[in-house]
């Protein structure tokens, strides 16, 4: 029998309303007009409900939804009959229509000039040709306008990925609380979660390994988590949504850190502080990357800031993800949000976890994380 | 209508344990899947998976894609078996901890160019290719198969792989078991849980908890909405809210639980606090319901939704073949499904689901 090891205690409840809806659809309808576009199918499956969500704040429940954003009308939310009920109760969006037939419903819309559709790379080859069929021509790609305006985050998706922060702090604290010799892996993780969840996170990317010598992070496992071991995180609330998630990337010792391993910290810690330091409007985000690298290859690492020793630099989350790598020359702009984590293996102490969670604001940079970045060190006795 | 919710990372991949899938399973799924493509005049079979819909990959390779932008693709022939997946190449050794394919392959740019390789290093750019996952596929990999192949090469596998999957071996139903064991575990720690003035949401948050300290991975909890008994609303379990419980109420809780790949579901009537006779007696005929939905006939005559009646096949997808209740499949023996009753008593309605097999023509809950 499990019994509860928390106190349910949720952070504040913001809501999502008509007005907040409304900017969005405005930063839509300004890069919509700018391309000459003047009608987005905004739509989503079960794998891309980010879509819908942000365009919506509706948590898709069945096959598909979809909404309809136009220069001249005002938006038309479409979800499955059988859950019209909710959708209407928890959406302010004003008109929310049934639909039995997305593909002949947004293919109909799609048969005029300067329509586009947003979530074609989601659909099947099926529900594609069905809305050209329906549509009678090519279906245009009008992604670009759903990133243009999910890229920068309103004041309230700032607050809602500030409250995921917080919540990734709590979760952290209750594994590093929690811990003991002998836990699987999948233990640890369910009391992160559970504190996490109990705080208003209905979701979470979490990565977890343990090892004397980690390799990569992955998924936990039933292997249990013993002495000497270095502990890996990437822990990753959402708060309402995958749009409003905030990540952690932390590293445990059981027991003491050892020199080497101290080290390579260290030189992380300095990886990330460089990046941080040129965060602000107008810096590119390949700058960010290269500053990373940079760091780590002065100390002898150049050969390991590539695959298969590390994966990305950072990223957003969600809908207006962004890419930290040095093919992305975009200028960085006040309220993008997203993760700076050095990430990477290193042949002297294994794969190290750090990162840190940020919004760009017009002068800097605002961190969000309260936690100090150092390892974080766990008397090893059971 | 899906029922299925994507987590934002599922936790469906899981280390081979040899104890519950033995290396015999394995042989046994890849010489049945060899012997049918030969019977087909097939030399490949080229299997589509993503985070949706993983079952036909994990069956052929124990990968399941965990997150929405990591779709898959399996490659089967008569030597080999090919699992590309499309992941960081940092995460590639990973993977080949998790996986029982011959090779795992990077896929740095994007799976046709992957699957060209693999196909070259198969001899197959001149192969009969059978495709699974022809009504999933983004078009992006249909096309890849077109450019891969050779014009009329690849043929859809149809119903190949949902029928294969469907039958669960001996070692896939004691794997399920031990999933409906946990199913029961979580539901009894949860009745024990539920206090008035809680919300649904904190039932969610610590029935998710008590799957996960059991060894599960993903979790879905829902609650069941008012059914109307019409054919439009076959799936009558909705997503939770906020709403708070009172003294004397009755939550209807459904729980899918995944375990080692498979999923197991659970649903049951909790009364918050001490149950009225007439809530004790809804509890009673829901269970009786329940027993009588299990002792059925499977004759494949159309499922009756007089009792709100809920069935659908379930392992390594959360729904998959026989559609009982969608499509009015029958089923048989070899089944594992998914059965759920709900009854109304004096204005409050009931529910009562568990994991059935089907073995000699019968019904029998897993746990």
């Amino acid at each position: 029998m499990t019994t509860a090891t928390i106190h349910y205690e949720r952070v504040k409840e913001i809501v999502i309303d008509a007005a907040e809806l409304s900017r969005r659809h405005e930063l839509m309808r300004s890069s919509m007009a700018k391309a000459g576009v003047d009608l987005v199918v905004v739509f989503s499956t079960p794998l891309s409900a980010i879509n819908v969500h942000y365009a919506a704040n509706y948590d898709l429940f069945g096959d598909a939804a979809a909404v309809v954003v136009s220069l001249d009308a005002d938006p038309i939310l479409y979800v499955e009959e059988q859950d019209l009920e909710r959708a209407t109760r928890v959406c302010a969006i004003r008109d929310v229509r049934p639909c039995g037939d997305f593909a002949a419903v947004c293919g109909s819309l799609l048969g005029r000039d300067g329509a586009t559709f947003a979530g074609l790379e989601w659909v099947s080859g099926e529900f594609s040709a069905a809305l050209s069929a329906w549509a009678g021509r090519e279906i245009k790609n009008g992604g670009a306008h759903l990133l243009a305006a999910s890229l920068i985050k309103t004041p309230v998706e700032q607050e809602l990925i500030r409250q995921a922060a917080a919540i990734a702090d709590a979760g952290f604290l209750r594994g590093f609380d929690s811990l003991e010799a002998g836990m699987p892996e999948y233990v640890l993780a369910a009391e992160m979660e559970y504190a996490m969840r109990a705080k208003g996170a209905v979701d979470n990317f979490g990565l977890l390994s343990a090892g004397k010598h980690n390799r990569v992070i992955g998924l936990p496992t039933s292997k249990p988590i013993e002495a000497g071991d270095t502990l890996i995180f990437e822990i990753t609330p959402a708060r309402l949504g995958r749009n409003y998630s905030a990540q952690l990337c932390r590293t445990i010792t059981v027991g003491p850190a050892g020199k080497k391993l101290k080290d390579c910290y260290a030189i992380q810690e300095e990886a990330l502080e460089a990046a941080m330091a040129l965060v602000k409007p107008g810096a590119l985000v390949c700058d960010l990357t290269k500053a990373q690298d940079d760091v780590i290859s002065r100390y002898g690492f150049a050969d390991y800031c590539r695959a298969p020793y590390m994966r990305a630099r950072g990223h957003g989350f969600g809908a207006g993800r962004i890419d930290l790598s040095r093919k992305n020359t975009k200028a960085i702009e006040a309220g993008m949000s997203f993760i700076i984590h050095p990430n990477q293996y290193f042949p002297d102490a294994g794969y190290l976890a750090l990162g840190e969670m940020i919004i760009v604001t017009e002068s800097g940079v605002e961190r969000l994380c309260s936690l100090r970045p150092g390892i974080f060190e766990k008397e090893a006795a059971a | 209508m899906s029922f299925v919710r994507v987590a934002i990372l599922k936790h469906g991949l899981t280390v081979w344990d040899k104890a519950l899938v033995p290396p015999s399973e394995v042989e046994r799924r890849l010489r049945a899947v060899r012997s049918l493509m030969e019977q087909n005049g097939w030399d490949a079979l080229v299997a589509y998976s993503d985070q949706l819909h993983c079952g036909g990959v994990g069956y052929l390779t124990n990968f399941q894609s965990y997150e929405p932008r990591h779709p898959a693709l399996a490659i089967v022939t008569a030597t080999a078996v090919d699992l590309i997946p499309k992941v960081a190449a940092r995460d590639i050794n990973y993977i080949k901890l998790y996986s029982w394919a011959d090779e795992v392959h990077e896929c740095e740019e994007d799976l046709a160019t992957s699957l060209g390789r693999v196909a070259e290093l198969r001899d197959l750019k001149n192969a009969k290719v059978a495709f699974d996952g022809v009504r999933e596929a983004p078009a992006a990999v249909a096309l890849a198969m077109k450019s891969v192949f050779r014009p009329g090469a690849v043929s859809d596998a149809g119903d190949f792989m949902p029928l294969l999957r469907r039958t669960k071996s001996a070692a896939e139903r004691t794997l399920m078991t031990v999933a409906a064991e946990k199913a029961e575990s979580v539901l009894a720690s949860l009745s024990a849980f539920l206090r008035p003035g809680m919300s649904e949401l904190e039932a969610a948050a610590f029935a998710d908890y008590a799957a996960r300290s059991e060894g599960c991975m993903d979790t879905d909890v829902l609650a069941l909405r008012r059914p109307d008994g019409s054919n439009r609303n076959p799936f009558p379990f909705a997503p939770l809210e906020p709403r708070l419980f009172e003294a004397g109420g009755v939550f209807n809780v459904y729980l899918a639980l995944q375990y080692h790949g498979y999923w197991t579901e659970i649903s049951e009537s909790i009364v918050i606090g001490e149950p009225r006779m007439a809530q004790t007696d809804g509890k009673r005929i829901a269970r009786a319901y329940l027993q009588e939905a299990l002792d059925e006939s499977l004759s494949g005559a159309p499922v009756s939704d007089r009792r709100f009646l809920w069935i659908h096949g379930i392992g390594l997808d959360r729904e998959e073949a026989p559609f009982t209740s969608r499509s009015h499949q029958a089923d048989a023996t070899g089944d594992v499904l998914g059965v759920h009753v709900a009854v109304e008593r004096d204005g409050e309605f009931f529910v009562c689901g568990r994991s059935a097999a089907v073995t000699e023509a019968k019904r029998r809950v897993l746990a």
